[in-house]
């Protein structure tokens, strides 16, 4: 049988490339953590109760994986609560939970694993597996059986991953979205293990959905400000060179060579470091320096300053060929990235009016997101050899 | 791979050929039109081909010298007009130190502090590139504050100087030209413009017409008998020019027969016409119809050198060498690539001296109107058949008024010039435009008075009607010299 | 046209006294020395053009008048004329030096004093009559400024500067400083 966590990362695989699901790193994180601790749990080697989460039993499950996990709890000095575990394994153990999952998966002949190691990169060897966990899943949603508590877990964990969208159809989401709301706080106690998946499932949903508001906030309001002020910039009409002789400001700002350099190299600073921030998220050393959604936050506030700068570097006036496609890739860069900050930002309000494919939806301005940067550098040069060879 | 890594790869592997593409284009040849930053003005479009007739800086030149070569190229074709036009602000003026406080307000050194290129959204009227109350910039403050030394410009806005004043040529607005000629009329009594009647009245000594040796050609080439009528009927041979003159220019007029058919050539270029018409063909280059002639245009870069400078091989196979050259320029000008209304059925070949005067019967009067009006269809253009001026040609042309009388497109935007008492045609079309005041000292004052010549020329309406009605703007720049004249004659 | 040929003319003497300012440099000629220099001879070309052009053909010969507008009045320019268009020309091919014929009491007021230091030294050049040194900033640049008084040495001056609708002084008389001849040499 599948442990919870491999069975999570198996869904977040696309089925066709062996590349993983575009999903918020930091729900993924914790659904990891979480899958394990509820793995332990299953395997009766832990216990948690609201304030603390003990060990029960020290022998060795036969899962390496698990055992390590097991072995750093009981070695751990002071009793820390469910909540405080799920926080500390995502941060810290996240990336060799997911490893050890996967190289497990390989042996177990479901995945391959490819020539030139990426981690990324797990090609199905064996789709059964997959399609088998997914049904199993549909059946439980969009049935009115009681489930048993294994498949409360799995809902939880595709729920906190925002999967969904993977496993059902729209018109399915929909039919299902109560019973999914009902299925992940039904009541388990007084169930002999259940008590401590209850609690270990709240926890993790918590821990997930707390910190994920409080960026989510964030990232919301500066995505929207950003997309905002684009659009506007964008739209209205384009203010009118003063038609007053005098070094008035927007004179200088779009006609003065010398204030042009500037703030075409302020503008370009802002977005090398906004495309660092997103880089550099996904990096492990990052994780160190702070968490990950401030990376997410700072990210999404150096592409607002961004649309700021290109007002002042060119008074959102479009240009003329390859300036005109260079203006066009950026805002389009800009756009899509606003958008699919709203979206990621304002997910549960979302989901809340309806939305339940929120996941889905931010997957097209993303690619337009990444696609629009690639053809940036190319253009960029262009634009500067032009300046300072004419 | 990961799907990030493709992307990233593609986009650096893409990034890499799309600059090399453009390092060649820049340094080594190409067409390079995709570069542009925006379109070009009026007229130098026509060079979009020869970046470097004006960009002629090193590559990453700072900026004071990339300024001041630019500066360079602009004088390259503008600055003997300029000097005609008797630079109210020339630059040498301002080149002087004692006029750095001045350099700070509009620096008249360079021409790019008015004029950019390639910013159509800021380019106002004449290239303007700034607004147009510039004079504001010098002349409202200090010993140069217009409002305080002349009294009738008190009140003025400095968005009204242009109305009146350009910024280059003042040469029919100065003070004791203005009081020299008030109280004018606006017909003169006999409305004659002098050149124009001297020109036409000019006929080639009988002498020297054509004798029996004019029509030596190869048979095959006198099978059309409209032409040798033509050209029987032309001045050329009335001058004693003959089908070998310009068929076949390296032989003697007079024979041997053989030695013209060895010689023969079926379309001679422009450069025939040049032997005898030197000063037409030198004033054509340097209008709107033949600027492509310019002898300030830069050739075409030589791809062995770009390389070379790049520090790469130039010893590549000739083939390469020339995918890399840049596309030659057009050395015509198409009536196509006009930015000002032309018909739909304009002559499509290049623009040469054959494109409005017949190659064979020379005609000037054709070319001093039908040939304009076979190509340019703007109101002005269309509004001249049937205005006075036109009536007035029709006459002359008809015999039944005096010679000069006529006014034909040519007599305003082709101006009749004088040089060692020889009558010339200016083909620079340009030559008395821009501002259309250039055109009353050598055109408008010979048959009107300088006040309702301002006037009309100032009445944008009354332009576009080709001058038929009266004006309905009045400029008093001469009452207002006038007021300040106190004798009429002083300082003289 | 009549300009392309004074550029001509004009360039000869402007490259004579760049070769002048430059062979100065070299040897260490104080900046004075190399301003009397060129005041000599500018100086001395605006005096035979007076004399045997100006003067002699419209006042003894009578054949041809001098005129402000010379090109329309087909006339001969005006010595003052002839002086500023060899500046301009001299500015036209050389940054090594230049020079300017200015006054307190100018016909056009662009040949007024125009900074500081000039204003200083026409003033000097009129009330003591002698040239006048000085050091002064323009552009970023320093230059030696020398201000050499300019008389009224012929009736035709006098006459015209005297009747001028714009002329600001109409007291001037034979032998007056008129104004001042501006000499400039950027100093490094």
């Amino acid at each position: 049988m599948l442990t919870f966590t491999e069975e999570i990362l198996l869904l977040l695989l696309g089925e066709e490339d062996g590349a993983f699901l575009p999903v918020n790193s930091n729900a993924f994180e914790c659904a990891l953590a979480g899958a394990t601790l509820m793995d332990l749990a299953f395997a009766l080697r832990i216990d948690t109760d609201l304030e603390s989460l003990i060990v029960l039993n020290e022998n060795p499950t036969g899962l390496s994986m698990l055992d390590r996990i097991l072995a750093r709890i009981a070695a751990h000095p002071e009793v820390m609560d469910a909540q405080s575990w799920v926080r500390l394994l995502a941060r810290e153990e996240a990336n060799t939970i997911r490893e050890q999952a996967l190289a497990s998966l390989v042996d177990r002949g479901i995945l391959e694993q490819r020539e030139r190691r990426r981690v990324e990169h797990y090609p199905m060897r064996d789709g059964t597996a997959q399609r088998e966990i997914k049904l199993h899943i549909r059946e439980v949603v969009l049935a009115d059986d009681i489930p048993d508590p294994r498949d409360v877990v799995r809902i939880a964990l595709c729920d906190a991953c925002s999967i969904f969208p993977e496993v059902l159809s729209d018109r399915e989401i929909e039919q299902a979205t109560p019973r999914i709301r009902q299925l992940r706080i039904m009541d388990l106690i007084g169930r002999e293990v259940a008590g401590a998946i209850a609690a270990i499932q709240r926890t993790m949903l918590m821990a997930v959905r707390t910190r994920l508001a409080r960026f989510r906030k964030y990232v919301l309001a500066l995505a929207a400000i950003g997309g905002i002020a684009t659009l506007a910039t964008v739209l209205v009409p384009r203010i009118p060179v003063p038609d007053r002789f005098g070094p008035t400001l927007l004179e200088r700002l779009w006609g003065d060579g010398a204030w042009q350099e500037w703030s075409g190299y302020v503008l370009l600073a802002l977005s090398v470091l906004g495309f660092a921030a997103a880089s550099v998220r996904r990096m492990r050393f990052a994780a160190k320096m702070g968490d990950q959604n401030w990376w997410r936050v700072m990210h999404v506030g150096l592409g607002m300053s961004c649309v700021l700068l290109l007002f002042v570097h060119t008074g959102f006036r479009l240009g003329y060929n390859l300036n005109a496609v260079l203006m066009g890739c950026y805002l389009a860069a800009l756009i899509s990235g606003a958008f699919a900050g709203v979206l990621m930002g304002g997910a549960t309000q979302l989901r809340r009016f309806g939305f339940a494919q929120v996941g889905k939806l931010t997957r097209l301005p993303m690619r337009v997101h990444v696609i629009a940067l690639c053809t940036l550098p190319a253009l960029l040069v262009i634009h500067l050899l032009i300046v300072y060879l004419y | 791979m990961s799907r990030n890594a493709v992307i990233a790869t593609l986009s650096t592997v893409g990034t890499l050929v799309a600059v090399g593409v453009v390092v060649v284009l820049m340094m080594v040849g190409g067409d390079r039109r995709a570069l542009l930053i925006g379109a070009t003005t009026d007229a130098h479009h026509q060079l979009e081909l020869s970046c470097e007739t004006c960009h002629a800086a090193p590559a990453f030149a700072d900026p004071e010298t990339a300024k001041s070569e630019l500066n360079k190229t602009c004088q390259n074709c503008h600055e003997d007009a300029l000097d005609d036009a008797d630079d109210s602000h020339s630059r040498k003026r301002f080149r002087s130190p004692r006029m750095a406080a001045y350099w700070e307000k509009v620096d008249a050194r360079y021409c790019t502090s008015c004029h950019v290129e390639h910013r159509p959204d800021i380019t106002r009227a004449s290239a303007v590139t700034v607004a147009m109350d510039f004079c504001v910039a010098c002349h409202s403050e200090g010993e140069q504050d217009i409002r305080t030394t002349r009294p009738s410009h008190e009140g003025l806005s400095f968005d009204t100087c242009a109305g009146c004043h350009n910024y280059h040529d003042n040469r029919a607005l100065y003070e004791d030209f203005l009081v020299r000629h008030a109280g004018q009329p606006w017909l003169k009594p006999e409305p004659v413009h002098a050149l124009s009647a001297q020109y036409r009245a000019w006929k080639p000594p009988e002498e020297s017409a054509v004798g029996p040796g004019g029509t030596m050609a190869p048979a095959a080439a006198l099978a059309d008998s409209t032409i040798v009528a033509h050209w029987a009927g032309s001045g050329h041979a009335a001058a004693g020019v003959t089908c070998a003159s310009c068929h076949a220019p390296d032989v003697a007029d007079d024979g041997p027969q053989r030695d013209v058919e060895a010689a023969w050539i079926d379309a001679p270029s422009t450069s025939v016409c040049r032997d005898c018409h030197r000063q037409e063909v030198r004033t054509f280059a340097l209008g709107r119809h033949g600027m492509r002639q310019h002898p300030e245009l830069a050739e075409p870069r030589e791809p062995g050198q770009g390389l070379a400078k790049l520090g790469l091989d130039a010893t590549l196979p000739e083939t390469i060498l020339a995918s890399l050259s840049d596309p030659a320029p057009p050395t015509h000008m198409h009536a196509a690539e006009a930015r000002l209304p032309m018909r739909t059925d304009a002559p499509t070949e290049p623009l040469n001296c054959g494109t409005c005067h017949d190659s064979h019967a020379v005609d000037i009067e054709h070319a001093a109107v039908a040939a304009c009006a076979a190509c340019h269809d703007d109101a002005h253009t269309q509004a001249y058949f049937g205005s006075p001026h036109h009536a007035l040609w029709l006459k002359e042309q008809a015999g039944e008024a005096a010679l000069g009388t006529g006014v034909s497109c040519a007599t305003c935007h082709m101006v009749k010039g004088k040089r060692r008492g020889k009558v010339t045609t200016n083909h620079n079309q340009n030559d008395s435009l821009r501002p259309n005041e250039k055109m009353i000292r050598p055109v408008c004052l010979d048959c009107h008075g300088l006040a309702f010549s301002l006037d009309s020329l100032a009445d944008t309406d009354l332009v576009s009607r080709n001058f038929t009605g009266r004006p309905a703007v009045h400029v008093e720049s001469i009452e207002w010299a006038i007021q300040r004249a106190e004798p009429p004659d002083a300082g003289r | 046209m009549k300009r392309k040929s004074l550029k001509r003319l004009a360039f000869g003497l402007g490259a004579a006294l760049t070769l002048t300012a430059t062979a100065a440099d070299d040897a260490g000629v104080p900046y004075p020395q190399v301003t009397d220099m060129i005041y000599q001879v500018v100086s001395a070309d605006r005096s035979v053009y007076t004399r045997l052009v100006v003067e002699r053909l419209t006042i003894d010969e009578e054949a041809i008048t001098a005129s402000e507008h010379f090109e329309d009045d087909v006339a001969l320019p005006l010595p003052a004329q002839m002086f500023r268009f060899g500046a301009e020309l001299v500015a036209d091919e050389t940054e090594d030096f230049s020079y300017s014929l200015l006054s307190l009491h100018p016909i056009n007021k662009k040949n007024g004093p125009g900074t500081d230091l000039e204003q200083q030294g026409l003033q000097h050049a009129l009330d003591n009559e002698e040239k006048f040194y000085g050091e002064e900033e323009l552009g970023g640049q320093r230059y030696f400024t020398a201000v050499y008084p300019d008389f009224a040495v012929s009736e035709a001056c006098v006459d015209c500067h005297n009747d001028h609708k714009d002329s600001p002084r109409t007291d001037i008389e034979l032998g007056d400083v008129m104004g001042g001849v501006v000499i400039r040499i950027p100093m490094d």
